[in-house]
């Protein structure tokens, strides 16, 4: 399934009360276990201007939600669906390849501002962020939830910072989803991605779950929380957010056991380097260019991976699985698209890097 | 060609006076250059505790050393090789596959560590005078060395007990046992269970072809940890002087990069860990490179030998596929252990907590 949304709600809480953060998770909630995904049940989205690209069933199933309990509200009569006291949240869940018959990946979208229902004060609108577990419940026990920005209660300075984290405010979204992966795009700015990726050795004796949650930001790793996510794996996700942090940038594993000390951790954030052993450590993705033969400028192309050796996890491929590749931003316009050993991938523009993704028929 | 050369010298300079990281380093490059590669003529390794394992010819030819010019002196008549003034070296080359076949050269350069003794820290003694092993842009016969990659060197003076430690830590120094491993591709020398010093040709693309890079990285691991003076980011300050305070133990060193973004040039750039070794973890300390079997049993990961500035628009390159070497972890073994990768019998050197498989031999 993709989807091409648009949303166009005012920054400001003045227009129509639909166009909310909860309302566009219930929008993508709606399309991603749809057998027949359509436009006609946006609330959120506009109905007139987004399409749906292709309509293959994405093979989720709604699992929970703390707002509309184990059924998802009827999309022509639900009620704004942003509460003022709490996040919201909504969980799907789809089979993975293996290892085991019965494995199953989460997919949790959270609502990122807890006092009002449209904004998160100021000029920016209240948004949402796209996350994975190690579990959830269909009664709401969510275990190893990977790394989202929220706030507390009383913390009210760093409304701009979780703008900068999640999905939010006018624009386009693009909602790739398959039964491998789900993967949410705001065109020339970034995405939240959880992706399903080749297994090992490793997890099959742990039986884990081989899945990744990628969240990417902006234009650049501003990360003041470089102890936490810059340079080193990381057991502390969720991760509250303090008032003073840019987090642009997040791969998140779940369910990891340490094979030297034999410590389980629930949910672990990666470094760069162990995300996408192709990039340089400190490229920003800005410069993910080589030169050809005769001196012409090339973009590269690279497949998706990540490793942790040194927990024992070996290289693993999201590409070979979900069938996306990452490129530089800004090489097109989105929905361009090109050839990738002969086979047609289409380009989403996500600000300073871009994504490749085979959306199936359309 | 593999010898296996066992040094054995006093820690002090009292034993015979020909045992020098000088007359090391002219060991070594007799037996890489030679077309009979044979302990006869070694000076400064046991020339009865050694043995030459494989004695295929390297295929290296000497350039120029600042002590012997372009003349390596016999073995039989050279008198004992470290001067009192100066850090000297040696400098040999070989051909590359690529981008150029035949006329693109690599260049390893052997160095000395210390200025003002022959065969040991005198003054504070912890350890024999040594070698470091780079490469470079380019060695002239008459000299001329551009685009030296990181090595420590000591200008003048004494080193204090620190420093001396600091630079008997980085370079080749000491009794024990060598293991030298060369063929055209490239010259790595091992100090079993200690690190190594290795130029190591490696795979080219589009870009070495264009600019004509010579595809070559120098490394140097010693010791346990992988702390260095370049952990985060690609350096262009090679040719660099190690502050000898510092313990320095991880290098890799590319030569005459230039960077696509900005068209500027580096006549070498030191890397971080993570552009040397893609498949390694940011912090691994190379002491974790296991992982587990369906059944739960350990298993050892070895892996192929690789780089890439895509910073600087230097796509992933293989050394593996070049000089037939992987990575594995250290104490796994024995030195001179061999195993299988992909139906090929490699030799197993200890480096201390890493280690090389080797199979050209």
């Amino acid at each position: 399934m993709y989807a091409k949304l648009v949303y166009s709600a005012a920054p400001t809480n003045s227009g129509n009360t639909r166009y909310s953060a909860g309302n566009m998770i219930r929008d993508i909630v709606r399309l991603c276990t749809s057998s027949s995904p359509n436009v006609n049940n946006l609330v959120a989205f506009s109905n007139t201007s987004s399409v749906v690209v292709n309509t293959t069933p994405a093979g989720w199933t709604f699992l929970y939600s703390d707002f509309d309990g184990a059924t998802l509200a009827n999309a022509n009569t639900d009620a704004n669906s942003t509460s003022t006291g709490t996040n919201n949240y909504w969980a799907m869940t789809a089979p993975c390849l293996g290892p085991g018959a019965n494995t199953i990946k989460y997919a949790k979208l959270t609502t990122s501002y807890r006092s009002n229902v449209n904004q998160g004060g100021g000029s920016t609108t209240q948004g949402f962020s796209l996350t994975s577990a190690a579990s959830i419940s269909n009664t709401g026990t969510v275990t190893g939830e990977g790394f989202r920005l929220y706030q507390t209660s009383g913390v009210t300075a760093a409304t701009a910072t979780v703008a900068t984290f999640e999905l939010s405010g006018n624009g386009t979204y693009h909602v790739i989803a398959t039964e491998r992966h789900i993967t949410i795009i705001k065109q020339t700015v970034g995405f939240h991605a959880v992706l399903e990726h080749t297994i090992s050795d490793y997890h099959t004796f742990y039986n884990i779950t081989p899945v990744i949650h990628f969240t990417f930001k902006g234009t650049g790793f501003t990360l003041s929380q470089a102890g936490v996510i810059g340079n080193d794996v990381s057991s502390t996700a969720p991760y509250s957010i303090g008032t003073s942090d840019t987090v642009n940038y997040v791969k998140c594993l779940h369910n990891i056991t340490d094979v030297n000390t034999g410590t389980n951790y629930s949910a672990l954030q990666l470094g760069r380097g162990q995300s996408q052993p192709y990039l340089s450590r400190n490229s920003d993705f800005t410069n993910m260019k080589t030169i050809a033969t005769n001196g012409l400028a090339r973009n590269l192309v690279v497949p998706i991976m990540y490793q942790l050796v040194r927990y024992g996890v070996p290289t693993c491929f999201v590409t070979d699985i979900c069938d996306m590749y990452w490129t530089g931003g800004g090489l097109g316009t989105t929905g361009d698209t090109f050839t990738i050993n002969g086979v047609v991938y289409t380009y989403f523009d996500c600000g300073t890097m871009g994504l490749a993704i085979n959306v199936g028929p359309t | 060609m593999y010898a296996k050369l066992v040094y054995s010298a006093g820690l002090s300079g009292t034993a015979n006076t020909r045992y020098s990281p000088f007359n090391m380093i002219r060991d070594i490059v007799r037996l890489c250059t030679s077309n009979s590669p044979n302990v006869t003529n070694l000076v400064a390794f046991s020339n009865t505790s050694s043995v030459i394992v494989d004695t295929t010819p390297a295929g290296w030819s000497l350039v120029y050393s600042d002590v012997d010019g372009t003349t390596l002196p016999d073995a039989n008549t050279d008198p004992n090789a470290s001067p009192s003034n100066q850090v000297t070296y040696w400098a040999i080359k070989s051909d590359c596959i690529g981008p150029y076949s035949g006329v693109t050269k690599k260049y390893a350069k052997l160095t000395t560590s210390y200025i003002s003794n022959k065969n040991s820290y005198s003054t504070n003694g912890q350890a024999n005078s040594g070698f470091s092993l780079t490469s470079a842009v380019e060695v002239t016969n008459v000299g001329t060395v551009t685009g030296e990659g990181y090595r420590l060197q000591y200008t003048s003076g004494t080193p204090s007990g620190s420093e001396a430690t600091n630079l008997a830590t980085w370079d080749l120094s000491g009794n024990g046992t060598y293991h030298v491993v060369a063929t055209q591709r490239h010259l790595t020398i091992i100090k079993e269970g200690v690190g190594y010093h290795a130029v190591w040709e490696h795979s080219v693309s589009d870009y070495h072809t264009f600019y004509n890079v010579t595809p070559v990285i120098a490394a140097v691991f010693k010791g346990t940890t992988v702390s260095g003076p370049n952990s985060s980011a690609p350096a262009s300050t090679a040719p660099a002087t190690g502050s000898i305070p510092n313990a320095i133990n991880n290098v890799r060193c590319l030569h005459n990069i230039t960077d696509v973004n900005t068209g500027t040039n580096y006549s070498a750039a030191s890397m971080s860990a993570q552009e040397n070794q893609p498949y390694l973890s940011i912090s691994s300390s190379y002491s974790n490179l296991r992982t587990v079997s369906t059944t739960g049993t350990t298993r050892n990961i070895v892996m192929p030998i690789m780089f890439q500035l895509m910073q600087w628009g230097i796509p992933t390159c293989f050394v593996t596929n070049i000089c037939d070497i992987y990575m594995c972890q250290g104490g796994i073994g024995t030195t001179g252990d061999t195993f299988n990768i992909n139906d090929i019998i490699y030799t197993y050197f200890d480096c201390g907590s890493i280690g090389l498989a080797i199979g050209t031999f």
